[in-house]
């Protein structure tokens, strides 16, 4: 390259990859990129050298000192150069969509691996920075609508100069274009992806643990409203509701030490009741006020069964959980009514 | 039946046993990297028909050893072609698929010495 | 036959009161679940894990952070049951009233962040459901934000109030000693002074 300096690039997982990026920093030390995919130097590594002004090597055709090597582009099915390099704790981009695999998959951490990785996913850290900004700008701009041209436009401007100063020289308004807009999709891109996955993983959640609760939720209240039982339910459990001390009551029950931990898994009773109340205060025999402090009031038992593996989870000793157990239980027995009563105080806000 | 894959061992990694032991050998034809060879069974293709890739029942050969190959990543065959590279699964749990470039056998496979021949054929029907 | 006609009537009529209810469920409060859920899980991907760490390290330290922002957002990032981990960064005394105003946080947090405890989101969402279709919006958003705001005063409380009984346990139990070695250790593997004074601090409290 030209300058006498390496420019430092960083590289993102492409589209269904693995790991949140590598930045690779070249040094007159580290000054190739290992190409460890057969068929000579493979495009991602041919950018890499490029935009760094690094060596591109083909690992296979010719041996290079591992502290030499700045990173290493592989195309691995899953098992052996996936795991090699990054045991050895070198920077390796996997070009095929790969992920933590094989025996040697421990190795495979997200500070050393990256995989999916197409040459648009190589970029100039310097435009990193300013992409960052250039995704702000792009969400203000998007969500300006007809201001889009003006302020959009500023903002470009700003982002592309800053680009420019991370970039070799080459390519002229030409370059310079082509540079703003595959910097600016990629931050679009991002945003989107992570959008993107995000809805999958609401689906996801929703298809395997919501949607089944909701159908036996449903099942159970079409059982409970057909058959007249929520009628008798609700006699039984709407005076206790619709009252501030029955609320309060009903606190002191779910808060019973013994009573808690049987009421406890999976919240299964708090929610089938949590439905029921909702079912009342929507045919209106229940005051929506009262929403509030019966949320606490069903509620007084939440955890309670599940103390030892809470405490677990946070490595606590055989010894606290032996006090601890106890201790939230006997807790529960102050607190629970007391959140019904400062729930019922919040409460008079809603009538508004 | 005549294998369509026919290589000489030439140089048997450090981790090569401990890799077997965990049911998995690498393969990798010269010239190899020094990294990829610590793990690696690096051999010398002798002999190779490139219309045909590995497929299950296909049945490979290692020094003294034999496994059949039940199942075949999907970039197996290009990894088999272009760098003599195959990563062999031996014995794996029940209803594993493989990685994309890996195979999967049932058989045993051992360490083999230096200059001993690998063959991939079809299999034996 | 008569019999028979009966029973099928009730047989339909019994799933058609199902169908309704999974029917309302679905077309009242899921699609609003749905988005919701995507924006938080983007949301936590931006903001990263180690941030997060960081934010509840800081908070761990003195008792009013300890049982508000730190459960909170143990229970917003981590979501429900990993956020109990965050104990860890806790004294052995002080993990039971973390763990007890962390889970008590579950319920009111699906009121924003139903991500968080999706799987047993209709403690809020049951009785908001009422709320929906029986007021206004805007009672269901106060709803919301009261469910929230009152359920950081409650974990509060009972984090204080359970690490009080905490430490009646402790000493009823003769445990003293033991326990003031578990703080030694702590304060020891934490060189970092600010860790010890939070011991020293919650002692001060009682």
């Amino acid at each position: 390259m030209a300058d006498d300096k390496y420019k430092s690039v960083f590289v993102s997982a492409g589209s269904g990859g693995w790991g949140p990026g590598l930045l690779l920093e070249p040094s007159d030390e580290k000054n190739v990129v290992l190409s460890v995919t057969g068929g000579g130097i493979h495009p991602v590594a041919a950018k890499i050298a490029e935009l760094t002004g690094v060596q591109a090597v083909d690992g296979f055709t010719t041996s290079v000192p591992e502290e030499n090597v700045l990173a290493v582009v592989i195309n691995c099915g899953g098992t052996a150069r996936i795991g090699v390099y990054p045991r050895k704790r070198m920077l390796t981009i996997d070009v095929f969509p790969g992920e933590p695999s094989g025996p040697l998959a421990k190795y495979i951490t997200e500070d050393v691996f990256v995989s999916a990785v197409k040459p648009a996913n190589v970029v100039l850290a310097d435009a990193v920075m300013a992409d960052a900004m250039a995704g702000n700008a792009a969400m203000a701009a998007g969500s300006g609508g007809p201001k889009l041209p003006g302020s959009g436009g500023e903002k470009l401007h700003g982002m592309s100069t800053s680009a420019q100063s991370g970039q070799p020289k080459q390519g002229g308004v030409m370059g310079f274009f082509s540079r703003v807009t595959v910097s600016f999709g990629a931050v679009v891109g991002n945003i989107i992806n992570t959008l993107l996955s995000s809805g999958r993983q609401a689906i996801q959640l929703t298809l395997q643990t919501i949607l089944p609760f909701m159908a036996y939720v449903s099942l159970l209240i079409g059982f409970v409203t057909y058959t007249g039982l929520s009628n008798w339910i609700a006699t039984v459990v709407t005076p206790l509701a619709s009252s501030p001390w029955g609320l309060i009551l009903l606190g002191v029950i779910t808060g019973l030490p013994f009573l808690s931990p049987i009421l406890g898994p999976g919240a299964a009773i708090a929610q089938v009741i949590g439905v029921l109340m909702g079912t009342q205060i929507a045919i209106g025999a229940l005051p929506i006020p009262y929403a509030l402090p019966t949320l606490f009031a069903i509620d007084g038992q939440v955890g309670c069964d599940f103390v030892p593996v809470g405490l677990a989870l946070g490595e606590a000793k055989p010894e606290t959980v032996a006090v601890g157990v106890p201790a939230v239980l006997f807790s529960r027995m102050i607190t629970s009514p007391m959140a019904v009563v400062i729930a019922w105080v919040a409460s008079f806000l809603l009538i508004v | 039946m005549n294998p369509y894959f026919r290589s000489e061992v030439v140089s048997i990694g450090v981790d090569v046993a401990e890799m077997l032991e965990g049911g998995v050998a690498i393969f990798f034809a010269e010239p190899c990297p020094d990294e990829l060879a610590e793990v690696s069974i690096v051999h010398r293709v002798m002999d190779s028909d490139p219309q045909r890739d590995p497929a299950p029942g296909d049945v490979l050969r290692v020094g003294a050893s034999t496994v059949t190959l039940d199942a075949v990543g999907a970039i197996a065959g290009e990894n088999l072609r272009s760098l003599g590279h195959m990563v062999v699964y031996v014995n794996p749990e029940e209803g594993q698929d493989p990685l994309p470039g890996a195979v999967l056998a049932t058989g045993a496979l051992t360490v083999p010495t230096i200059g001993e021949t690998i063959e991939i054929r079809s299999g034996g029907r | 036959m008569q019999g028979l006609v009966w029973v099928s009537t009730h047989f339909i009529g019994l799933f058609t009161a199902s169908g309704n209810a999974l029917m309302g469920l679905i077309t009242g409060i899921l699609p609003l679940l749905i988005v919701l859920l995507t924006l938080m899980y983007a949301i936590t991907t931006w903001v990263g894990e180690e941030r997060m760490t960081g934010a509840i390290q800081w908070s761990a330290r003195y008792a009013i952070t300890r049982y508000t922002i730190m459960p909170i957002i143990a229970v917003i990032m981590l979501t429900n049951p990993a956020c109990y981990a965050f104990g860890i960064y806790l004294p052995e005394r002080q993990k039971p009233a973390f763990y007890d105003s962390a889970v008590s946080f579950v319920h009111p947090v699906t009121a924003f962040f139903p991500h968080a405890n999706a799987g047993e989101i209709f403690v809020w969402a049951g009785v908001a459901a009422g709320v929906l279709k029986a007021g206004t919006e805007k009672q269901y958003a106060t709803l919301a934000l009261l469910y929230f705001i009152v359920g950081i005063v409650v974990i509060f409380i009972r984090g204080m109030v359970t690490e009080w009984i905490t430490r009646l346990m402790i000493r009823r139990g003769g445990l003293t000693e033991v326990f003031d070695e578990y703080d030694k250790a702590f304060a020891k593997a934490n060189v970092r002074t600010p860790k010890k004074k939070t011991v020293a601090t919650a002692e001060g409290m009682a």
